[in-house]
């Protein structure tokens, strides 16, 4: 799949502070993009430079195959939808008139707004003043406005920001429904991986500005091995054979019959526990730890470090 | 041109031709309240309307021109709308489409203004002949002088993001360039709200003490504080434009 968005180097210092540092972002065609980091990390201000509403201070940004440049910015975000931080909308307008602003600075015929009204199912209050509109219904109002024209791309900035949960799980369905149902490519951006965890298929997670990771979902649950919990009769003397085999142990205070193993290729295991047997310490139980996406997202962006 | 018409969509159900109708509304109502009675004021008539309607224009068009501009930016303010605007179009055209909106509403508030002079002078029946040059250098004055405001606070606006202060300077300008009137000329000229008063074609020539009448004359059109008043509504205009262009959002 080629890349519907690419950064090269991307780089934002405000007042000589690193936002954005040296970002190389790959989002490939046709999948929903998780873009995660803590508040604060870099995502909104990714996310503006690759619209254009900030000006990069190094590095360059591919959109659609295309350098994005001034002079053809506004061409490449006719054929994008994007809603950056809270929702937008002339709060005196009803939403249909919203539409057709948009519609006609987009360049899109009319008869678009009726499907996008239908999609994120404001059909029935499309002629409420959108000062109106619950929060919930102004950030599906931001969707309809992204969705006009067919765009080949979604970038969406925390869209699920202030909703119930209701109102989250309906968005959650409608974006991954989105490459399905409209073939755009979505980027999604929150701070809560469980939060988007179910509808992206692609995750970066960003922190400091840097990239920790980039990849599948699956590839990020690989990172998920955690330790070993070993149960045994005689807890001593088993620390005293894990020592001789060169494997650290820790033992949980409440816990005195557990001893705690780092995480072990499956060979190596195989072979301690046939040691920990013959040495006569009574394994009773094996239990792998496996980490939460959330842990591991936590890990990352605590300690800081790149995963492959 | 879309863009135009996209402020167009915006200004629905916003009044802006109401507001716009409140400035000649009021001189209507101002000096259609003091309509001379004797033969020698409906004599020089034009002249005194003439002569009153820039010290009237200090006190109102400040804060009109406030209220204009502040209005134009606040609904994208509050709308949120800044971030959408600059993915849909370029920077040059939503600016060009504010501006030629703005400029728009200027000229009509001016247009409507000015249009009271004839229907006022022929309904209180002037004697006087029509001053059509005083007439059109007012229009040209006064035209220059709120766009050169309207710039001005829609710069403001564009620094601040809330249309009070825009509002509050408005207020204080009106009060100050009213006072800049009583000031010596020189002074005046450093308060661009009253620039209405020194642009003025008329003055009193002549206060009779006795009969406490008026006689007004008409003095040399003001050209050099004219086109001071369009250059600064082009640094103004210029900096706006390049706040517009800069500002990342």
């Amino acid at each position: 799949m080629k890349p519907v968005i690419e950064t090269h180097a991307l780089c934002k210092s405000y007042h000589g502070r690193p936002v954005v540092d040296h970002l190389n972002l790959t989002v490939p065609e046709g999948c929903v993009y998780g873009f995660l980091g803590p508040n604060g990390a870099g995502k909104s201000t990714t996310m503006k430079m690759l619209l254009g509403l900030v000006h990069p201070t190094g590095g360059s940004v591919e959109l659609l195959g295309h350098t994005l440049n001034e002079a053809n910015r506004i061409a490449l975000l006719r054929q994008t939808g994007s809603l950056i931080e809270a929702p937008s909308g002339y709060l005196h307008l009803t939403a249909r008139e919203n539409l057709s602003i948009v519609a006609d600075l987009k360049d899109v015929g009319r008869k678009d707004i009726s499907r996008v009204l239908e999609i994120v199912h404001l059909t029935k209050d499309a002629d409420r003043k959108v000062g109106q509109y619950s929060l919930g219904m102004k950030q599906r109002l931001g969707i309809a406005m992204a969705l006009l024209g067919s765009p080949k791309l979604l970038i969406l900035d925390e869209p699920t920001n202030g909703l119930d949960p209701a109102g989250i799980q309906e968005m959650r369905s409608l974006i991954a429904s989105m490459p399905q149902t409209t073939g755009a490519t979505v980027l999604i951006s929150s701070h809560l991986l469980g939060e988007i965890e179910q509808m992206v298929d692609q995750v970066g997670i960003l922190n400091h500005g840097k990239l920790l990771f980039e990849g599948s979902l699956q590839q990020l649950q690989k990172h998920s091995r955690g330790g070993i919990l070993l149960r045994v009769l005689d807890a001593p003397k088993a620390t005293a054979v894990l020592q001789q085999q060169g494997v650290k142990a820790a033992a949980p205070a409440d816990q005195p019959d557990t001893l705690q193993l780092p995480p072990l290729p499956d060979e190596a295991l195989a072979a301690l526990v046939c040691t920990l047997a013959e040495s006569g310490v009574g394994v009773v139980g094996l239990t792998a730890q496996t980490k939460s996406l959330e842990d591991i997202f936590l890990s990352l962006t605590q300690t800081s470090g790149e995963v492959a | 041109m879309a863009a135009f018409r996209a402020e167009l969509q915006k200004a629905h159900r916003r009044h802006d031709l109401a507001l716009c109708l409140l400035i000649p509304g009021i001189i209507v109502l101002w000096v259609g309240g003091l309509a001379p009675a004797d033969p020698e004021e409906l004599a020089n008539g034009y002249s005194a309307l003439l002569y009153s309607l820039p010290v009237i224009e200090a006190i109102l068009m400040p804060v009109m021109m406030a209220v204009l501009a502040s209005r134009l930016w606040d609904m994208e303010i509050k709308g949120n709308t800044a971030k959408l605007l600059y993915t849909l179009q370029s920077r040059r055209s939503l600016f060009a489409g504010k501006a030629v909106f703005g400029v728009l509403e200027v000229l009509l508030v001016t247009v409507l203004e000015l249009a009271c002079v004839p229907v006022l002078g022929r309904v209180h029946g002037y004697t006087e002949a029509f001053p059509t040059g005083q007439l059109c250098y007012l229009f040209v004055c006064t035209l220059a002088v709120d766009a050169m405001l309207f710039f001005g606070e829609f710069l403001l606006m564009l620094w601040v993001g809330n249309p009070l202060p825009a509002l509050c300077v408005g207020i204080v300008g009106a009060l100050v360039g009213l006072f800049s009137a009583f000031m010596p000329p020189l002074a005046s000229y450093f308060v661009p709200f009253g620039y209405y008063i020194p642009l003025s074609a008329y003055e009193v020539a002549n206060w009779d003490k006795a009969t406490h009448t008026v006689t007004y004359g008409t003095r040399s059109f003001n050209w050099g504080l004219l086109a001071f008043t369009l250059a600064l509504g082009a640094v103004l205009f210029a900096l706006a434009w390049r706040k517009v262009q800069d500002e990342e959002v």
